[in-house]
């Protein structure tokens, strides 16, 4: 037993746990703080991947960014409608097997499939690959994506001016 | 070492976890934190393959993904909160609309004891 597959293992617990509790929980509050844990370990899968920009990218984007944004929009919209929001969920054993079904088909999938090559070692700094790469190759699409972040701008603005 | 295989089945277990919460949660948040959960599977994969493979695009994918999705978020949570207001509309144009209805359903079969058109805002033309 490698230190590696520990450390998979550990993460993968901590992972499935809190995703579990990010659907489960009755609280919307503890869900989105389930989630940030869910997205940190996600980060420390890259890790173990051996990205360490990807690692920083999913804390400063997802764990930083999207739960600062979820959790203000809970709390704002709690003071505004001035009660707790309870989290129902409905129709919990058709999803769970629906979830099931999808789950054992991909696995199923992936039985068939040849077995994989082992890990190549790792011979190039990744970090400067992919910057190579952002402004070589994947220059256009960079560029989308930048149009796409200024009309997502562009409509945050819209929905945030004020009633005339 | 740790296959290509574990990883990909970690990521399956998220993606069916993030399903059963966007299947089972009855409000617009919490079926968005699903998505989020599934979307997080994705990026799993492509890295796992990326670095299987030595292959930088799966890696350059995984950035656009987050970043996408960062943008799909703030919108989103922009809609939960706060729904598009409705456009006025000219009372000619709700006239016309209930014209049309009048000569579908002359007897009112349809929503029965109600007028969705009550709802939309006029402006005198």
């Amino acid at each position: 037993v490698t230190l590696e597959t520990v450390g998979f293992a550990l993460v993968a617990a901590v992972l499935l746990a809190s995703s579990l509790a990010v659907v489960l929980t009755p609280n919307l509050f503890h869900a989105v703080l389930y989630l940030a844990a869910a997205l940190v370990s996600t980060g420390v899968v890259f890790l173990l991947l051996d990205q360490p920009f990807l690692f920083a990218v999913q804390l400063l984007l997802y764990a930083g960014g999207v739960v600062t944004i979820v959790v203000f929009a809970i709390m704002l919209t709690e003071r505004l409608v001035g009660q707790r929001i309870a989290q129902t969920s409905r129709h919990l054993v058709n999803g769970a097997v629906v979830a099931a079904a999808v789950f054992v088909g991909i696995v199923g999938f992936l039985v068939q499939g040849p077995a994989a090559a082992p890990r190549p070692a790792q011979t190039v700094d990744v970090t400067v690959a992919i910057g190579h790469a952002l402004v070589g190759p994947f220059a256009v699409t960079l560029e989308l994506l930048g149009a796409l972040l200024v009309v997502a701008l562009l409509g945050a603005l819209y929905f945030a001016r004020s009633e005339e | 070492m740790m296959g290509l295989q574990a990883y990909l089945v970690l990521a399956a277990l998220v993606f069916a976890i993030g399903l059963f919460g966007v299947l089972t949660r009855r409000n617009a948040v919490g079926i968005l934190l699903g998505i989020e959960l599934m979307l997080n599977a994705v990026n799993i994969n492509l890295v796992a393959f990326a670095r299987f493979h030595a292959d930088l695009a799966g890696l350059v994918f995984t950035l656009f993904t987050i970043s996408i999705t960062v943008a799909e978020v703030g919108v989103g949570v922009v809609h939960t909160d706060r729904p598009p207001r409705p456009h006025p509309v000219d009372s000619h144009v709700v006239e016309l609309h209930r014209r049309i209805k009048a000569v579908f359903d002359p007897t009112g079969r349809l929503n029965p004891g109600r007028d969705p058109l009550a709802a939309t805002t006029t402006e005198a033309a």
